[in-house]
């Protein structure tokens, strides 16, 4: 069985995405945009899988313990949460990446969860 | 009084070779028609250039000589012009002519300086020495009230400063009232009779000093009167300053007024700068507060995840619990059941067990029960206790609804500032290539000279003081004087009393003169008001210390705002009630002053032409005033007509027009 990383990895292309991000000025650091990615790909129903090519970006001790925690809590059968974080980072990067695309700006209150209507 | 008799230009401004308006010499209107840019302010300049020498333009700027003469005229290598205009005043022919040539040695002239000017002013054909020509000229026309006589719109607008407390373009205004209604004449004298009495105080002093009995009392009068003659340098001189300051503060309002559109767009861009420093400052601290917010904004964005877990766990949790709780009433009857196959009794209800029920309870007994399952239960619920330990544990913070208001306030920011920056760039194309350096030096000169003049009538005030102060020790030591003075010290006495009397009794009458004037000013500009105006309920003009004047409602209101038509009414009334009062009168020349005016007005105002002045010239072009509706107002009193034609864009010459009586 393997162990899980130590570090947090993104692909050519996911990189690219992030630093797109980074150059709008919206985020203090490019582990910012990461943790909000991982956010958008729980969101939009990602699972955990496996990343190709990723090349290392950050130390996993950006990810905070609590956010680790969530992970394993929302994806009890992801053994090693580190890798599990690292596939939805990379996912939601992607899923940042199109939107960029598509509206030709970070439009972040698309990428954040509707609120539900307050009960009336 | 001054009246105009013939005009005559050579090469002048559009004018080119010699153009000639004769003017009637019965009372009345001449009407001399021209459109835009065919010469009518040109027109007025000249008989301005003819008077007083000088070249007026927009805002009062001199016009420099070069840009004068005729462009085609001096493009064929005549530069330079001459007016020539015949007056008749108090029963005298006068021909002023005045000349500006290129210097002698001066083939081609560049600028100002290349030019000579030359003024030539003939009494019933003698020609006065130049000392004289300007006397002669100053008494006929003074320059200074020129405004009651030369004007345009431009000027007329001029007046509303005359309402305006403030305003040194007013005070000036007021001055120029006073000296064309004659007020300079009483209080020079007062002047005079104050230097008099000063001198005769002094002799007294000296007279005083001769005589033993008296010659304590004379020195200390003698010492006051060398006081106050200090006071008085020393009031005067501020009082100079003042006025100096006061003159250079008026030429900067007119300056000012003419880069009014400019102050008020470089105030604007200013202004918008200043805010859009100020929304950067609070876009950067917004951008600042969002960037923290947004570090930690997977919690917001995960809390409906976790909390749909949450109600999940929960969910598993209830149900394992209620099959745990199952499971233990099961395992009690179980047991129950295995101690009866054991007895043989019923454990309950203590009746023996028959061997049919004994089957059933083997059957029972041996069969998979939920007492199994409640172990296997078990271990899944110790784990979702676990779960449920952890979630409550996570920081249940949600800040998406911060990071959305902060995006919307940073957004509307970032609009504003645009918005901003948009009408910025329109400022600055519309000031493109636009001197704004003068403005702010004129701006800042302007400002140090209210501080200067505050600081000196600061100074005048309590000199003031210190004179009256002074004229009451001399009051006091005169009349010790009286009581022990000798025959010499009554006749010095006597004069100084005359003197003294006089002052007082001039003082009083400029004051009461002043008054009167006030009132028949506002009388007659009254009457010609109610004339002009269109408007029923306005019952006439009220008359201020500066002699601005305000419409008057007839329930006893003044109107606060009026529009520039109303404006041009007032000021037309002024002009008409101040030629009727002034002990100088001359012709009324006005370019253009029926623009801003309705039908009815213009129709109310061409009518009173004829009663604002003996001699009246009006500069209009045809819509402003139809000839034919002009003819039909004025009837006789139209005395002559003239039309500016155009030959060429830099080419216009006068034509009598039909219907000319001249």
């Amino acid at each position: 069985m393997s162990e899980d990383r130590k570090t947090i990895g993104l692909t050519k292309r996911t990189r690219g995405i992030l630093d797109k991000i980074v150059e709008k000025d919206r985020f203090k650091l490019g582990s910012d945009v990461a943790k909000f990615a991982l956010a958008v790909a729980v969101n939009a129903g990602i699972k955990p899988g496996d990343v190709d090519g990723a090349e290392t970006v950050w130390s996993t001790t950006i990810i905070e313990p609590e956010l680790r925690e969530t992970v394993r809590v929302l994806f009890p059968d992801a053994e090693m949460p580190y890798r599990a974080i690292e596939s939805l980072i990379n996912a939601g990067l992607e899923i940042v990446g199109k939107h960029m695309e598509e509206r030709g700006d970070l439009v972040l209150t698309e990428l954040m969860p509707t609120r539900p209507a307050p009960a009336k | 009084m001054l009246r105009l008799v013939q005009l005559r230009l050579q090469n002048f401004g559009p004018y080119k070779g010699d153009q000639v308006i004769d003017f009637p010499h019965d009372d009345g209107v001449t009407i001399v028609y021209g459109e835009n840019m065919r010469g009518k302010t040109s027109l007025l300049n000249a008989i301005r250039y003819a008077l007083f020498g000088k070249l007026l333009g927009r805002g009062s700027n001199l016009i420099p000589l070069h840009q004068t003469g005729n462009w085609e005229a001096a493009a064929d290598g005549r530069f330079g012009f001459k007016v020539i205009l015949a007056f008749e005043h108090d029963g005298h022919q006068y021909e002023l002519t005045r000349i500006c040539a290129p210097r002698p040695g001066v083939s081609k002239p560049e600028s100002d300086a290349d030019y000579a000017e030359e003024a030539l002013l003939r009494k019933d054909k003698n020609v006065l020495g130049p000392g004289e020509r300007d006397d002669e000229l100053a008494r006929i026309m003074p320059e200074q009230v020129s405004r009651f006589f030369l004007f345009d719109g431009e000027l007329l607008q001029q007046y509303e400063e005359l309402l305006r407390n403030e305003s040194e373009m007013g005070q000036q205004i007021a001055q120029a009232i006073e000296r064309i209604l004659g007020i300079p004449i009483l209080t020079n004298a007062r002047r005079d009779l104050r230097e008099l009495h000063k001198a005769a105080q002094k002799q007294e002093s000296k007279a005083a000093q001769k005589d033993l009995q008296t010659r304590e009392l004379g020195n200390h009068l003698a010492d006051l009167t060398e006081q106050r003659a200090h006071q008085e340098k020393e009031l005067a001189r501020l009082e100079a300053a003042v006025a100096q300051a006061r003159e250079k503060k008026a030429a900067l309002e007119g300056a000012m007024r003419k880069s009014e559109r400019l102050g008020a767009l470089l105030s604007e861009r200013d202004r918008l700068a200043k805010e859009n420093g100020e929304l950067d400052e609070k876009i950067a601290a917004k951008r600042d507060r969002l960037k923290e917010v947004l570090a930690n904004s997977w919690h917001g964005m995960l809390s409906a995840k976790l909390n749909e877990h949450r109600r999940a766990v929960a969910t598993k949790t209830q149900e394992l619990e209620a099959r745990a709780k199952d499971a233990t009433i099961a395992a009690t009857l179980l047991d129950q059941k295995t101690v009866a196959l054991k007895e043989r009794v019923c454990p309950v209800c203590r009746q023996d067990v028959s061997s049919e029920a004994g089957a059933a309870l083997v059957a029972e007994v041996g069969a998979p029960n939920a007492a199994d399952q409640a172990i296997l239960d078990q271990d899944e619920l110790l784990e979702l206790r676990k779960e449920m330990a952890i979630l409550a544990g996570l920081d249940p913070r949600d800040d998406t609804d911060l990071i959305r208001e902060l995006i919307v306030t940073m957004e509307d920011a970032v609009v504003e500032r645009a918005t901003k920056l948009d009408r910025i760039a329109e400022i600055e194309d519309q000031i493109k290539g636009v001197d704004q350096s003068t403005f702010y030096a004129q701006k800042s000169e302007y400002e140090a000279l209210i501080r200067d003049i505050t600081i000196l009538e600061g100074g005048i005030k309590p000199q003031r003081q210190k004179g009256l102060e002074i004229d009451e020790s001399i009051a006091e030591i005169e009349k010790r004087l009286r009581k022990v003075g000798g025959v010499e010290m009554e006749k010095e006495r006597q004069r100084s009393d005359l003197y003294g009397k006089l002052h007082s009794l001039f003082s009083d009458a400029v004051a009461e003169y002043r008054e009167r004037l006030r009132k028949r000013v506002e009388a007659d500009a009254t009457s010609l008001f109610v004339k002009l105006t269109s408007e029923p309920d306005y019952k006439g003009l009220a008359i201020n210390e500066s002699y601005g004047l305000s419409i008057m409602h007839k329930d006893g209101h003044e109107i606060p705002l009026r529009s520039a038509g109303a404006e041009h009414v007032v000021a037309l009334s002024l002009m008409g009630a101040l030629q009727k009062n002034a002990p100088l009168r001359g012709p009324i020349i006005m370019d253009s002053p029926l623009q801003r005016l309705d039908d009815t007005h213009t129709r109310n105002v061409v009518k009173a032409l004829p009663h604002m002045a003996q001699q009246v010239a009006l500069l209009v072009y045809e819509s402003e005033l139809k000839p034919q509706f002009a003819r039909e107002l004025l009837l006789g009193k139209l005395r002559a007509e003239y039309h500016m034609i155009r030959r060429s864009a830099r080419h216009t010459e006068i034509e009598k027009g039909i219907g000319s009586a001249a």
